[in-house]
């Protein structure tokens, strides 16, 4: 008679002997952190690409100087002129004292004169930005027709001898230029002469 | 436990039929609804202008309580004594509205877009040293309180630069018109 072997796992270690690590083991120790620090890199590089969070609202920004023209989406423009002067008046019934900078303009629309109005229109000053004055008929909030340039001015009035070093005149359609275009117009406060009296021109046809 | 799995995973399936049967109906539910919102909220309910109405052979066209049309259309060759800019040339847009109930339909101002590009105009009377004149509405006529809607036509003067080849849709919006708007094809 034979007695049947005892059932039971066929390859059980042997407690007295603990298997050394096989050197495949360490490898693949190595591998892991290997490729963990891979990862971490990874990371870090995706973050220095990212952008920031308000990015997608960020204007398209297009610059030019004065007498060069610029287009965006849906703005066309020139700034023809740019004058400085102690008093400013309309040519009708408005006339004012004080510091200001009167920029004259041919603006146009691109693509369409729905909700188109140049109603945008700041002055950047230093780490101040200035918007249009409201008084007097001037081209604040002109009208942009589709494709055919029309001629205004617009008066900012600024401190008292801040008309100085580099200036920068921003435009757009809308009063909100997230993600649209916007034109920006460098300006060299120094060379513009200042004036006694200057003369807004009146708002018409682009000649 | 036991050593056949395939009944078991059998016994899943019918045990969760119901929820299975549920999931079944929610998922698309909410794709459907989700979708049918969001789409809602982006047209008729903005009041995007989504759906044309084009005119048939009458020329005219039904829509938000008037016979809109058939339009007329030329280019104008005589510009004296107006103030037009260079290098433009003057359309003209005649719309006859004739309002079928009480009230006449208001409107968003009428536009001229190049079929080609899709740019748009809006009228320019104010621009051409016009003033407002009853007699050639330039928007859709408002009936006072007490009046009956009564027919007019709507008068358009676009300019639009010299090398802006037709054809052109004349588009007019009515309020609240949900998303529908009235379309002349014209080709002056």
């Amino acid at each position: 008679m034979t007695v049947p072997p005892l059932p039971g796992p066929p390859a059980a270690p042997s407690a007295a002997a603990p298997p050394p690590a096989p050197p495949h083991s360490r490898l693949r120790t190595l591998g892991v952190w290997a490729l963990s620090i891979v990862l971490v890199i990874a990371a870090w590089g995706l973050v220095q690409l990212q952008q920031p969070d308000d990015a997608p609202y960020e204007s398209f920004v297009s610059r030019t100087t004065v007498g060069e023209p610029a287009t965006t989406r849906n703005l066309a423009m020139t700034v023809t002129r740019v004058r400085a002067a102690h008093a400013v008046s309309d040519g009708q019934r408005w006339r004012a004292d004080g510091t200001w900078l009167v920029v004259d303009f041919d603006a146009a629309a691109v693509v369409g004169q729905f909700g188109a109005l140049l109603a945008t229109s700041n002055l950047h000053l230093g780490d101040r930005t200035y918007s249009a004055t409201e008084r007097g008929e001037s081209a604040r909030n002109m009208v942009l027709v589709t494709g055919i340039p029309r001629h205004g001015s617009i008066a900012f009035e600024v401190p008292p001898g801040s008309l100085e070093g580099a200036a920068t005149l921003e435009f757009a359609v809308d009063y909100d230029t997230d993600a649209d275009g916007v034109i920006e117009v460098v300006v060299d406060l120094d060379q513009v002469a200042m004036q006694n009296e200057v003369t807004l021109d009146p708002e018409g046809w682009a000649r | 436990m036991t050593d056949d799995t395939t009944p078991v995973r059998q016994g899943w399936w019918r045990s969760n039929l119901l929820s299975l049967g549920v999931l079944a109906m929610l998922l698309p539910a909410t794709v459907l609804g989700i979708g049918w919102w969001k789409w809602d909220h982006a047209f008729p309910g903005s009041g995007q202008p989504v759906w044309a109405v084009e005119p048939g052979k009458s020329g005219t066209v039904q829509l938000q309580g008037a016979t809109w049309g058939p339009v007329r259309f030329k280019e104008v060759a005589d510009t004296s004594g107006l103030d037009m800019p260079p290098n433009a040339k003057l359309i003209l847009v005649g719309v006859p509205v004739d309002p079928t109930g009480e009230k006449g339909p208001g409107c968003w101002s009428p536009k001229l877009v190049q079929k080609s590009t899709g740019r748009v105009w809006l009228t320019a009377r104010t621009e051409l040293g016009l003033l407002w004149n009853d007699d050639e509405p330039e928007d859709c006529v408002p009936t006072s309180e007490g009046e009956k809607a009564e027919r007019y036509e709507l008068v358009l003067p676009y300019v639009v630069p010299d090398d802006v080849e037709g054809p052109f849709w004349v588009d007019v919006e009515p309020l609240s018109a949900k998303s529908k708007y009235v379309r002349f094809s014209i080709d002056p």
